[in-house]
């Protein structure tokens, strides 16, 4: 008897680092397509000069379909949406601005196991960067 | 007193394991942000070429201005200060190294064959091109007996004639 014990004890103890991995994964794998979204929307932005109203719309629809519990009010989005333009010398008043951040809701799969709290168990996985832009003076 | 011990012993196997992953999952995050930065400093130092050259149908760069472009981007890109040290807020430690290579109708016969001595990558350049590769130093990992390697991310911005 004494021994399930100990072993019940172990497997819950043991069970949460397997959970772990796998939450982990999930999350990298998502922050790497995000990754890809955002830099596919800042490529777009460089050739029309800013971030238009449909670079934006397709860039949330992509980060909405790839991660399944956040809302469209959560997905941080403040770009540059005034056209800038390409001249002859730099100028870094004509740079494209870009600062996109999506909620990361569950760091720690066994949470609850642990006592921590939702608000705790959650971060905001940010990109900010500027790019030139290529769009000509007019 | 011995289920006690391999329970602790595994427990410590499963946690480094842990860490591993976590640092490595976060180091391949900022390796991707790395390339894209480097993505943006050749395309910002690609914008800018001599004019007067252009008009006798030369494609040189400009590259007091791309100089500028680049180093401004890198700087802002990846949070360091005016001596290319990372700031607190930088996944990165160590000073940024960069490396700015031309080629344009000015300095290369093309076809030209390109290696990089950073990454010893090769690449057959047919067109003006920028390359600009970027040592950003060791990675983080907090298991202090791994063996990690500097990262180095690499591109080039290429004009075609259409």
């Amino acid at each position: 008897m004494k021994d399930l014990i100990v072993l019940g004890a172990v497997i819950l103890l043991l069970l949460t680092f397997p959970l772990q991995y796998a939450l982990e994964q999930k999350n990298h794998h998502n922050i790497s397509m995000f990754q890809q979204y955002v830099n596919v929307a800042k490529e777009k932005a460089r050739a029309k000069g800013c971030f238009t109203q449909e670079i934006i719309d397709e860039l949330k629809l992509n980060i909405l379909n790839e991660f399944d519990n956040i809302t469209e009010s959560e997905i941080v989005i403040d770009v540059t949406t005034t056209p800038k333009y390409r001249k002859r010398t730099f100028d870094e008043r004509e740079l494209i601005h870009y600062r996109i951040g999506v909620p990361i809701k569950k760091l720690i799969a066994t949470s609850k196991f642990w006592g921590i709290s939702d608000i705790e168990n959650q971060y905001l996985y940010e990109i900010d960067r500027y790019t030139t832009s290529e769009l000509p003076l007019p | 007193m011995k289920q006690l011990i391999i329970c602790f012993s595994l427990a410590i196997l499963f946690l480094m394991f842990s860490i591993y992953q976590q640092d490595n999952n976060r180091f391949l995050k900022e390796y991707e942000n790395l390339k894209h930065v480097a993505d943006d400093a050749a395309a910002a130092g690609g914008l800018y070429f001599d004019s007067y050259q252009y008009s006798l149908g030369k494609m040189v760069f400009d590259k007091t201005e791309a100089e500028k472009a680049i180093k401004y981007i890198i700087k802002t890109n990846l949070h360091l200060d005016d001596t290319f040290k990372p700031l607190p807020n930088s996944y990165w430690t160590d000073t940024i190294k960069f490396y700015i290579y031309y080629f344009d109708d000015l300095n290369t016969t093309f076809p030209y064959l390109f290696q990089d001595p950073q990454t010893m990558y090769t690449k057959l350049i047919t067109e003006p091109t920028i390359v600009v590769t970027i040592n950003a130093g060791k990675p983080r990992y907090r298991l202090s007996f791994l063996t990690v390697h500097d990262a180095i991310r690499s591109a080039s911005y290429e004009y075609y004639e259409r």
